[in-house]
């Protein structure tokens, strides 16, 4: 692993680098596929442009975004840790936003709290 | 006599029936790798070598969620096909409420293990052997271990919800 100094002389390598990144992109993806489900039952036509297939439904297209947004948003994300000024402890940054998305995740894929949202959407 | 009885029944199941019981039998080996995930990054403060057998159990985990995942979209489709599950339970008022809250939300729900799982095994791979960061990668690896489990384990309680009223078929 390279290391390289950081402004507050912490070094950082750069699988910590890679580490936030992929938590990062994690979170991204799980918010993807809530928002994308509360569009997809607000919205008649992005239901239907989600509806690739027949017998699976929208189901599968927001499995393939979300998979998508995962590996395609890594790189990005590792170029933006990389370049930001402050280095310091991006691995616990990330990890609290990995947590933060999960739970959010978890709720906001519940009809009980996505249904409002839906209807003020409408 | 009762191997005969038990050979004819097994061979009388569908394809589909098998890959349902395989479906099940997935889930339930993932639980016990969550098990050996949690007991490990428990352990792994004490034990430096337990580092390979999280890597090797993640690299499992993702195998053992992904075909989990995957089977389930495929038995969505005889879910939601005209005469199934869905119509059985849609077509009932005192059901209705067991696919449009519950299963939606079991099917949504389903992809959380899956994406905790790479990123357990990314974030382990990358920087288990820091000595500077083992502490955080071990929470990383327990938080993502204990919250597949709990997930799973609701997506699991709302499938049985479901399919004890109205199985797939």
């Amino acid at each position: 692993m390279t290391s390289k100094t950081t402004p507050n002389n912490k070094t950082a390598s750069n699988g910590e680098y890679e580490a936030a990144a992929m938590m990062y992109s994690a979170s991204l993806s799980l918010t993807v596929f809530w928002v994308l489900t509360i569009l997809k039952e607000a919205f008649k036509a992005i239901n239907q442009a989600l509806n690739i297939h027949k017998g699976i439904g929208p189901l599968l297209s927001l499995f393939v975004i979300s998979m998508l947004v995962l590996f395609l948003a890594y790189s990005p994300l590792l170029g933006y840790i990389k370049n930001i000024k402050n280095k310091s402890g991006q691995v616990a940054k990330a990890f609290a936003f990995l947590v933060v998305a999960t739970i959010v995740f978890t709720l906001m894929t519940a009809p009980l709290f996505y249904e409002p949202v839906v209807d003020l959407l409408k | 006599m009762v191997w005969k009885e038990l050979l004819n029944g097994l061979g009388g199941l569908t394809t589909r029936e098998i890959l349902l019981d395989i479906h099940g039998g997935l889930a339930m080996l993932s639980m016990i790798f969550y098990g050996g995930l949690i007991a490990t990054s428990i352990y792994w403060k004490k034990y430096q070598t337990l580092i390979d057998a999280i890597k090797k159990l993640w690299i499992w985990q993702i195998v053992v969620v992904g075909a989990l995942y995957i089977l389930g979209l495929l038995m969505y489709i005889p879910y939601r096909a005209k005469g199934g599950a869905k119509s059985t339970l849609v077509g009932n008022e005192t059901t209705v409420w067991l696919h449009k809250i519950v299963f939606e939300h079991k099917e949504l729900l389903a992809l959380a293990p899956l994406i905790l799982a790479i990123v357990a095994y990314w974030v382990v791979n990358k920087i288990g052997t820091d000595s500077n960061q083992k502490q955080l990668v071990r929470r990383i690896s327990l938080f993502c271990a204990v919250a597949g489990l709990l997930t799973l384990l609701l997506v699991a309680t709302e499938a049985v919800l479901v399919t004890k009223v109205a199985p797939v078929k």
